[in-house]
């Protein structure tokens, strides 16, 4: 019985194994086979968002290029118009008559109105509405005395105009009358009319411009919401500065907040922000204690005049909001712009949320920082502001521009592919523009934003926090590693985006598995072709250079030895001891002067069949000659390094023409650059700061080629050559850029000369020698003595920084370290297979 | 029989008589002759196994009602990760499914850095494992011996169980990092010699191997102490007195009684071995030199890149290796067994 039993159990166990591993089996077979279609990418759909761009270039009464120094605020929307407040000084010829100069004939101080599509509709001149207002006749008449003797008219009295702000649809400002004989102030409040024009004014009871009890002067006015904001500097009784906060409401109502008094323990480090929360409280956002570490929240309740620190991390999630975007609408609430859209935040389910995507309008994303969103409904966004500076000199009056985003009833892109790109830094205004080309010319292909593979979404706070120094360079790279990796992964699957910009220093991807090679896309004829070829891997290339930056020391041409491109060991040895008195121009510690200059050398760290390869000359030299040569940088000032007649030498890291203008001015004429210290004193390194790349999986090849002709293309590359930071890889659109920086900068020196005498340019250091335009030819010609370009690998990086400082401490022969860094690089470069 | 009836509580025992209750009883007991007409008879028949039936459902119900519990566990937590696991290996990626075949597996077969880890791992393995069942044994039969203190040296080797992973790591680093007091005071300063990197050197196998001895001798030391006590001793005591000697008695009689537990210990050493990556990486981070570079060093990378694809490729290979091993072993005691038991 026992026996027949045990034997059922055992068909019974029988019977659940075989049910087992055939539902494992089948089931198996089942989920490994069920694969997708083909990956094919999306059209775009007739209706999807769409707004219509409009640009309007704000006309003026006024010639902002003719200023020596002007700010532009703008107010916002008054009723149906919108104001702008400029604020400036003219240049004063330095001849005038200093006794009876007028220096409101210098000054500017004017309001600006348009209509709600940007058309001019007043230009008031402040300094003339408050003498034309009638204002100061009754200030003379309050201050005058009964006595003849102190009759006084209104052109006798002096008078300052503080900040303005909307009220009750015209603009207020506030204006302060002094010079009376009892040397008594009158407070007035000047109105404007946006709609007219017309101007009115009252008397305050008190002073234009209060200051709470403690307070020594007003850091900043801002206004959001209901509310306006005004920061008061202070001291405590030791005498430590610290900040109040003065709020006031739409009913003119102050209150005001004395953080030193009403803290139990003040640690604000500097303001970031403030938003509405809603209820009559607001949230006031600084600067963490820590360095990159997590913010810190300051709660104000306007109704129980109390502060609060938020010492929980309710608030983490607003870590990646820019506070310098952040305006306030009834009804939405606080809104944020940043590269990829407007997004709102919602305090009561803790997000921020993309309202609108940029995705949907044709704009510029690189003007967007640089304009205040001035009116958002569902079917209207306005933004005015300057956009963005193509340069310094370009500034003018007529870059004040307003951008209206209209909703379209259908999608006028709908039918055209999207290809989607990604950029791994910010999004710049020559990739951004060229975007906006591809979009609008283009029939078939319509190009998104993905902001997934963007460093800050790998870069938190919390991984920054508790960071020394040595640390942050690792930390930096294992976000860079990480971002690689994700785009790895993602581009091997079909995953990732078709277009990537700016991943030219994530050399992992550099494989048939994940980009596409360009080199057959490419003619490299008019470009900086050594370059081109630089960036080449096994004669493949996958990343596209669109500009990049010079990294080498700049000397006196005096220092330059005919046919020099760089300095080998021994030569940077002597060059340091002599021309630069001893004092080395790179200044930087030994590891990372280690890992800079083996980047200059890369291309002979590697075997002919691709394994790593440390045991060679190049390396060896370049330890010993930084464990004898290089030592810990103290006390070294901006002057000592950045002077060039100072330091004989500087050291020039990712840098462009017109940066080297920039630091430079005259004595750019006779200068060169040459390479990092290496084994073979080769010239300068290229560093690629932009680059695009296609994703080998994309099934729209033909539509990123065409997108990467685009970025080739002479308007794109001039755009890029405007950057202060790096040089395009056309030679033409370099070329017409750099005779402009140098038309532009001989300009200037012809206003300093105008405005300053002799005496004062030698006094302030201004050497107004004009640029030579052969300094171009020059430049050119040091860019083809470069045979490198940097092409970190942040993994590897990590790997050599935790090594070869033992060999620097003298802890570890260099027969021990290379084994070890050769090894360790080697597996990790295998692993990625 | 009689008892019974008598104590049972259908029995009125108000209204009959004892002498009554057991008339009926004999009555009821006596064997009459009884023509079974055949109609009656498939009648019982069907009846009986329809009993059967019953019975046998009962008895799955019961079965499956105890098993249910652990099935449902082990197809949750073990075959349905097995199964994405087996898909994800054949996908394109976590996030494309596409069928791509062998294609994952052939990536990871002939990746240089998944080659070299699986030999190290199996180096390791192949010394580890012996080492720590022998050494074991040797312990335990020593501790067997009637050493005097015996529970006294039993605590000290279960000792390094009860430690965490990281503060014996930190242990060994003291020992033998460079500056460690293996390199200052050890070799160096007593003999001389050279420093030794030893975790970035030939040696790093050697000091990982001392590290997972000195962790798992005492758990094995115990599972073979107890299975040593469990020896009947006067099988023992009957060989000795056939005049059998101790090396005899050791291979003849205890061999045959340990070897359960020396295939368990085996299996679970196996088992460590491939889990010292933990130690491993507390000691050497990510990227190791190729001595230290492990198995799972590869699987976590991959994991840590969300190379999800190539990582379940790796895993579905090593589990197929695990399985190769352990069913060697199980092959090898079960006819260990049959030996024993003819």
């Amino acid at each position: 019985m026992i026996l027949k039993e045990g034997l059922q159990m055992r068909n019974s166990k029988k019977l659940v194994a075989c049910a087992v591993i055939i539902s494992v089996t089948l089931s198996s077979f089942t989920v490994a086979g069920c694969g997708r279609k083909p990956r094919s990418n999306p059209k775009i759909e007739a209706d999807s968002d769409w707004y219509n761009l409009d640009k309007v270039t704000l006309g003026s009464d006024i010639d902002l290029s003719g200023t020596q120094y002007s700010q532009t605020k703008v107010l916002g929307r008054v009723g149906d118009c919108y104001a702008l407040w400029h604020r400036g000084t003219y240049p004063i010829p330095y001849d005038v008559d200093w006794d009876n100069i007028d220096i409101r004939e210098y000054s500017l101080m004017q309001l600006d109105s348009y209509d709600l599509s940007g058309g001019h509709l007043h230009s008031v001149d402040y300094i003339d509405a408050v003498s034309s207002s009638g204002l100061l006749d009754e200030a003379a008449a309050l201050m005058s005395s009964d006595d003849e003797d102190d009759l006084i008219s209104g052109d006798d009295l002096m008078f300052d105009i503080w900040d303005p702000e909307i009220r009750d649809d015209k603009v207020a400002v506030g204006v302060e009358v002094y010079g009376g004989p009892d040397s008594d102030a009158l407070g007035y409040e000047l109105y404007i009319d946006p709609a007219t024009g017309e101007v009115t004014y009252e008397r305050l009871e008190g002073a234009a411009h209060v200051l709470p009890p403690g307070a020594e002067g007003t850091v900043l006015m801002s206004k959001f919401g209901e509310y306006q904001i005004n920061e008061y500097m202070a001291h405590d009784d030791d005498g430590q500065a610290y900040t109040m906060i003065g709020v006031t409401d739409s009913d003119r109502n102050v209150t005001v907040f004395d953080l030193a008094q009403q803290l139990e323990e003040y640690s604000m480090v500097a303001i970031k922000g403030y938003l509405d929360m809603g209820s009559g409280k607001i949230l006031c956002i600084s600067l963490g204690e820590e360095l990159f570490g997590p913010d810190d929240y300051y709660v104000l309740d306007v109704a129980y005049e109390s502060i609060t620190k938020v010492t929980d991390d309710r608030y983490s999630w607003l870590e990646s909001v820019d506070y310098r975007s952040v305006s306030y609408f009834e009804g939405i609430g606080n809104v944020i712009m940043d590269n990829y859209g407007i997004k709102v935040i919602d305090f009561e389910n803790s997000t921020v949320s993309e309202s609108m995507s940029f995705d949907s309008c044709n704009i510029n994303r690189s003007d967007v920082p640089y304009m205040d969103l001035v009116s958002y409904t569902e079917d209207e966004i306005v933004l005015i502001g300057s956009g963005y500076m193509i340069s310094d000199q370009d500034a003018s009056g007529d870059d004040l521009v307003m951008i209206r985003l209209t909703r379209a009833d259908s999608n006028p892109n709908a039918g055209k592919t999207i290809l989607t790109a990604a950029a791994t830094g910010s999004i710049n205004y020559a990739m951004s523009e060229a975007v906006c080309t591809f979009n609008e010319t283009g029939s078939d292909y319509f190009i998104t934003f993905d902001p997934k593979y963007t460093i800050d979404q790998y870069m938190t706070s919390d991984q920054l926090a508790d960071m020394t120094e040595n640390d942050s360079a690792i930390q930096t790279d294992n976000a860079y590693s990480q971002l690689s990796d994700q785009l790895a992964v993602d581009l091997m699957a079909g995953e990732g985006p078709d277009i990537i910009f700016d991943s030219f220093s994530l050399s992992q991807l550099n494989d048939d598995a994940y980009l596409t090679d360009m080199s057959e896309w490419i003619d490299t004829g008019g470009m900086f072709g050594n370059i081109v070829e630089a960036c080449k891997k096994d004669g493949k290339l996958y990343q596209m250079p669109l500009a990049f930056g010079v990294t080498g020391i700049v000397t006196g041409t005096e220092n330059v030895a005919p046919g020099q491109n760089g300095f080998t060991f021994d030569e940077y040895t002597d060059f340091v001891s002599t021309v630069c008195n001893g004092q080395d121009p790179l200044a930087m510690n030994q590891t990372e002067f280690f890992i800079q200059c083996l980047a200059t050398m890369d291309d002979l760290c590697y075997t002919e069949d691709g394994k790593i390869s440390y045991d060679n000359d190049a390396f060896r030299a370049l330890a010993d000659f930084t464990s004898e040569n290089i030592f810990p940088v103290y006390d070294q000032t901006y002057e000592d390094v950045m002077s060039l007649d100072n330091a004989g030498g500087i050291y020039f890291r990712k840098g462009s023409f017109i940066s080297l203008i920039a630091s430079l001015r005259a004595r750019m004429n006779d200068v060169s650059i040459l390479g990092l210290p290496s084994i073979d004193g080769r010239g300068p390194l290229a560093s690629v700061e932009c680059s695009v790349a296609v994703s080998a999986q994309s099934p729209e090849q033909d539509g990123c080629r065409s997108f990467v002709e685009t970025l080739l293309s002479q308007p794109i590359q001039e755009y890029y050559a405007y950057d202060t930071c790096y040089s395009p890889i056309s030679v033409a659109a370099f070329d017409s850029i750099a005779v402009k920086i140098i038309d532009d900068f001989n300009e200037d020196m012809a206003v300093y000369e105008t405005i300053s005498s002799p005496a004062e340019l030698a006094m302030n250091g201004i050497d107004t020698t004009r640029i030579d335009t052969g300094v171009i030819d020059a430049y050119k010609e040091m860019i083809g003595t470069i045979c490198s370009v940097e092409t970190s690998d942040v993994a590897r990086d990590i790997i050599i920084r935790e090594e070869i400082p033992a060999y620097f401490v003298h802890q570890k022969d260099l027969e021990e370290v290379i084994p070890v860094i050769e090894n360790r690089v080697q597996t990790m470069l295998d692993e990625r297979g | 029989m009689r008892n019974k009836v008598i104590m049972s509580k259908y029995t009125d025992l108000t209204t009959a008589s004892a002498s009554e209750v057991n008339a009926k009883t004999e009555k009821k007991n006596q064997i009459t002759p009884v023509t079974v007409d055949p109609s009656s008879r498939a009648k019982l028949l069907a009846q009986k196994k329809k009993l059967h039936k019953i019975r046998r459902i009962q008895e799955w119900g019961l079965f499956t009602g105890y098993l249910t519990p652990s099935l449902v566990g082990v197809m949750l937590f073990f075959f349905l990760p097995l199964l994405l696991l087996l898909k994800t290996s054949f996908q394109k990626s976590s996030t494309n499914t596409d069928f791509i075949g062998l294609a994952n597996y052939e990536r990871v077969l002939t990746n240089e850095a998944f080659k070299s880890a699986s030999i190290n791992t199996l180096t390791f393995a192949g010394l580890a494992v012996p080492l720590a069942v022998l050494l074991a044994l040797l312990l335990a039969l020593l501790l067997n011996s009637g050493l005097p203190g015996k529970s006294v040296f039993r605590s000290i080797i279960l000792n390094p169980m009860m430690v965490p992973v990281a503060s014996v790591v930190l242990i060994w680093q003291v020992f033998f990092s460079y500056n460690g007091v293996m390199n200052s005071w050890g070799l160096s300063h007593l003999f001389g010699a050279e420093k030794i990197d030893w975790f970035k050197s030939e040696y790093a196998q050697l000091v990982i191997l001392v590290l997972f001895l000195w962790k798992n001798l005492g758990y094995n030391m115990v599972l073979f102490l107890a299975a040593l006590n469990n020896i009947p001793g006067e099988i023992l005591e009957s060989a000795m007195m056939d005049g059998a000697g101790a090396f005899k008695r050791f291979f003849a009689i205890k061999m045959h009684y340990l070897s359960p537990t020396f295939f368990f210990v085996a299996i679970m050493s196996l088992i460590n071995s491939f889990k010292v990556f933990r130690e491993v990486y507390l000691l050497s981070g990510d990227h190791p030199t190729d001595k230290f570079y492990m198995l799972q060093h590869f699987m976590n990378n991959q994991f840590k890149k969300l190379d999800y694809s190539k990582l379940s490729a790796g895993a579905i290979i090593m589990c197929i290796v695990m399985i190769i091993i352990v069913g060697g072993l199980f092959y090898a005691e079960s006819k260990f067994d049959a030996d024993v038991e003819e």
